[in-house]
């Protein structure tokens, strides 16, 4: 019983799915369009989703218009441990509970004037919520986690000539996040846990992002949209549960800043829209190079009487070009199916996976279809399968929150993770 | 129309991938819990699974299903512990902790207070109450098919306790778990003790090395804990030692009771058992043999365990318990312990000193005075539980191994210092008791090195005598023996918890109390210097 071993190494405390959003189907790509052409909505987009995709795309419009979307986001992962050394062979976690998330988001336009155009956005996940079991030897990388978010967007649009316009828009967010993280006394021995819950909330520093779009021709459309990387911080507290030593989340307890890094990105479209055809390819780059670390900067240091440094994790990730491509085709004038095709790569490195933490290369797959109920008023509905690469890890990184003793590598494994989301929008202009 | 259905998609795909599965019911949840800790026991993995399906079972199962995930959760604990302790152990042996974490214990008196809290939850709350549970019915048994603890070194062999496991087994852990929670209660009663014991082993600290002059001894004592930070010395520190709450030791006391009686009834479980002990983890015929070869290949522990039957360790619990709970009933070792150390003899080589309990003063124990008279402040010169120590907190000592004890350095015997007659410590190697051209007996080398021997013969060893510091004009009676260092226990017999022991003049027992004295501080010198020898002859 010589020291407090690893308490430092908490991971994920913003538990933001930083890294599934490079996947291109949690967060800006929303929409039952864009998403049904798997995100490729930088050039050619015709809804109001655009103000996440491309705002310089608002141009397109000249009425007022509302809209608004619901996305179901259906996630699954699991791991499957490797056996440890002392511990055995540990059965496979996957996540239960309210795995099904309800995304509602808003929108609206404005024509202020021939050339210029405001809008905003709202976007709105509730309730995603991912419970995993106790007994797993994931319960070291995540027994529960929430995120709350209230993501704004306020863009306008400049149609600086006929056929090219710019945008500016500033994106900022209110982010509340929860997360239990199981914390072994003894770490694989499970009469010993306790969890450490790190909870918290805040609003973001608004991030600017400029759009481009040039109409080549009537047929063919370059887009382009780019944005500084920014940083995420949460004001909340930490608390740690181990009645095993006594400490009471209700004293054992300290407030905390936890920051993480969003990567810049930038995305670029080429668009084509001959007649009732229409197509787009897109290439996005986010620079997750710049994401090295997540910090939590404890305020008194001191949790349940052991003090606490303040805690740095560092991060492995890699730059990532996504490719986009997607089309439709409208029919009997008021109808349009569509579908699409992404491939994304993998950001962190495979030691630096977990299961709260993961990603891979990414197959996504979407269909859709949409229908004008009048001139004013639409319907779309989309379904976007995403099947990531399983990843057997054999030199991970991740070490299990230790109050005594040295834990023993408890996150090799194989991992593998899924996505559908279904989507429905209505939109109707005035 | 066309609305309509989406929304009914929609509504049925959110509404079935939200749905929950229906609860295994508790009789299933129970015999899956109980094929993984039978099959796969050794395995933290496996218990961890069937960890929260037994849980499960205490919150919703029936009385008896209840009682069997009491004891798996029990166990699972205790195999927890077992695995994990020696892990963090052989993981945290130096300071690497404090470069690699950035984090540091907290203060001695907060530690000391996690650890007693811990010692309640892992072992009173995560044993002892789930086997209390398990111990109130005597039909229990439970068969591990495949118990195999890895070993926590390569060069460790594995532990094997597949078998029949009954109450004869479960008591016996309820109890020792049970002594063991009243043994850190006790000490954590007494303030500062856990504190200080932790802030010297948590050190990390070197000490510097025990001198080879034993006068020395207590010097080093006092700048061997200076080196372990332990500064100012923690018996110069008013509040150390001080007994906090008196009315806690009764519930200390009921505990030790109880699990001394769980200890007893275990070996009465195990006198009453006569099926078939093939399958049993502990069989009877060989059941200290088996529990001592399960956990050590030691051949001396194994020489002792195949010479103590259960009978002896029934007597001995049982002898503990009433000595607890009883005022004025004294613990003297079974005979078959003392036969136990008779046999040991042959381990001493040359040693020929005391061996019988009555030789080396070994006391009685009266452990209900612990409880109804207890030392309120363990630093207290006169009525605590240290030896007499200087207003520097330097323990007074003597040696009887030089032709006097040079206080002052100035080759005379002073007063205040004393000779034993010109004899140093060695035996008369001819028996003529004069100096002779070996230079002995009466020719002290400056250097204690003397033979530890006995001081039986006023010619060749003298007896002597010790003026006490304890009070004016008292002196130590002559205790027979060369004592290295002579330390002044002024509560010489701990408030009446040391009990002489003599001879018995019945036949039904070895030794009996002697009721003619108390023991005393030249009992515990004599003692002392006795194992001292014993050592030196291993």
């Amino acid at each position: 019983m010589k020291h407090l071993h690893k308490l430092l190494v908490l991971p994920l405390v913003l538990g933001l799915p930083l890294t599934a959003s490079a996947s291109s189907i949690i967060f800006p790509s929303t929409g039952g369009k864009a998403s049904s052409m798997a995100g490729a909505w930088v050039a050619q987009g015709d809804d109001l989703s655009v103000m996440d995709h491309n705002p310089a795309e608002m141009v397109r419009f000249d009425r007022y218009g509302v809209e608004g979307h619901y996305t179901a986001y259906n996630y699954s992962a699991s791991f499957d441990p490797d056996p440890i050394v002392g511990i055995g062979d540990p059965p496979a976690a996957t996540n239960t509970g309210d795995f099904v998330n309800h995304i509602p988001n808003f929108y609206g336009l404005f024509p202020v004037s021939e050339r210029w155009r405001i809008g905003a956005g709202l976007f709105t996940p509730v309730g995603p919520r991912h419970t995993y079991g106790d007994s797993g030897a994931q319960r070291y990388m995540v027994q529960q986690a929430q995120v709350q978010l209230a993501w704004i967007t306020v863009s306008a649009a400049y149609k600086i000539l006929d056929n090219l316009a710019a945008s500016l828009s500033l994106d900022t967010a209110y982010v509340s996040a929860y997360q239990k993280i199981g914390l072994g006394l003894f770490p694989g021995f499970r009469s010993f846990d306790g969890s450490i819950i790190v909870e918290g909330g805040g609003i973001q520093i608004p991030r600017p992002k400029v759009g481009l779009l040039w109409d080549i021709s009537p047929e063919w459309h370059l887009g382009f949209v780019g944005a500084p990387g920014m940083d995420l911080n949460i004001r909340g507290t930490i608390s740690a549960d181990v009645p095993q030593v006594g400490f009471d989340p209700e004293t054992a307890t300290d407030e905390v800043v936890a920051s993480q890094r969003y990567p810049s990105e930038a995305r670029l479209g080429l668009g084509w829209t001959p007649g009732n055809f229409r197509a787009e390819a897109g290439l996005r780059y986010y620079r997750w190079s710049e994401y090295k670390e997540q910090t939590i900067n404890l305020t008194n240091n001191n949790i349940g009487g052991f003090e606490i440094a303040d805690l740095s994790v560092k991060k492995d990730y890699r730059d990532t070009v996504a490719f986009q491509i997607g089309g439709g085709y409208r029919f009997l004038r008021d109808h349009e199916v569509r579908a699409g095709y992404a491939y994304d790569g993998q950001a962190p490195s495979n030691s630096s996976l977990t299961i709260n933490d993961f990603d891979a290369p990414k197959h996504i797959l979407a269909l859709g279809y949409g229908y004008d109920i009048s001139p004013k008023w639409q319907v779309n509905v989309a379904f976007n399968h995403s099947q990531m690469e399983e990843r057997r890890v054999t030199d991970s990184a991740h070490e299990a929150i230790a109050v005594l003793g040295t834990p023993p590598a408890m996150g090799n494994g194989l991992y593998k993770w899924g996505v559908q989301t279904f989507s429905i929008q209505t939109g109707y202009w005035f | 129309m066309k609305t309509r259905i989406l929304s009914t998609l929609l509504l049925a795909f959110v509404f079935t991938a939200g749905c929950s599965v229906e609860e295994p019911p508790t009789a299933e949840k129970l015999a899956e819990a109980e094929r993984y800790l039978s099959e796969h026991g050794g395995e933290a993995a496996y218990r961890a699974l069937a960890f929260d399906l037994y849980k499960d079972v205490v919150e919703a199962g029936t009385e008896d299903e209840q009682v069997r995930a009491h004891f798996g959760l029990g166990m699972i604990q205790f195999l927890d512990l077992v695995q994990a302790i020696p892990s963090l152990v052989a993981s945290s042996g130096g300071a690497e902790g404090e470069e690699a974490g950035g984090a540091s214990l907290p203060p001695p008196e907060q530690l000391a207070k996690t650890i007693h809290v811990f010692v309640h939850q892992a072992l009173e709350k995560g044993i002892v109450d789930h086997f209390a549970h398990v111990i109130a019915q005597p039909d229990f048994t439970f068969t591990f098919e495949n118990l195999v603890l890895p070993a926590t070194e390569p060069t460790q062999p594995t532990v094997v306790l597949s078998g029949e496991w009954d109450i004869t087994e479960i008591a016996g852990l309820y109890g020792v778990f049970q002594i063991a929670v009243g043994a850190v209660d006790l000490v954590y009663a007494y303030d500062g003790v856990l504190a200080t014991v932790l802030d010297a082993a948590l050190s990390g600290k070197p000490v510097p090395a025990m001198p080879s002059n034993p006068a020395e001894i207590p010097a080093w004592i006092s700048e061997a804990a200076i080196a372990l930070g332990l500064k100012p010395l923690p018996w110069l520190r008013p509040e150390f030692g001080k007994l906090a709450d008196p009315a806690e030791l009764v519930a200390i006391r009921a505990r030790f009771v109880d699990g001394f009686g769980a200890l007893t009834l275990s070996m009465e479980y195990l006198d009453a058992e006569h099926d078939d002990q093939g399958d049993d983890v502990f069989p009877k015929s060989s059941f200290v043999s088996t529990l001592v070869a399960k956990f050590t290949q030691d051949f001396i522990a194994s020489t002792a365990a195949n010479l103590l039957g259960y009978g002896v360790l029934h007597e001995t619990f049982s002898d503990l318990k009433a000595s607890v709970e009883h005022d004025g009933s004294v613990y003297i070792p079974a005979d078959g312990i003392w036969n136990l150390l008779g046999q040991a003899k042959s381990f001493l080589g040359e040693y020929d000193g005391p061996l019988d309990p009555v030789g080396m003063r070994i006391p009685g124990l009266n452990l209900s005075r612990l409880f109804s008279h207890p030392i309120t402040d363990l630093k207290d010169p006169k009525a605590g539980l240290l030896p007499w120590f200087d207003a520097e907190g330097t323990f007074f000592s003597e040696s009887e191994q030089e032709p006097w004890t040079d206080k002052n350095g100035n080759g005379d015997a002073d007063a205040g210092e004393f000779t034993d007659g010109g004899i140093d410590g060695f035996l008369d190697a001819d028996f003529d008791g004069v100096a002779d051209a070996a230079g002995r007996p009466g020719d002290g080398d400056t250097v204690f090195n003397d033979y530890l021997g006995l001081r039986t013969d006023a010619t060749r060893l003298g007896p002597i005598g010790h003026e006490s510091p304890c009070a004016d004009g008292a002196v130590d009676r002559p205790n027979g023996i060369v004592d290295p260092v002579y330390l002044f226990f002024c509560n010489g017999n701990f408030n009446g918890l040391l009990v002489p022991v003599t001879d018995s003049t019945s036949s039904m027992e070895l030794y009996e109390v002697d009721g003619s004295r108390d023991y005393g501080n030249p009992d515990i010198m004599r003692l002392l210097s006795t194992i001292v020898w014993l050592v030196e002859n291993l």
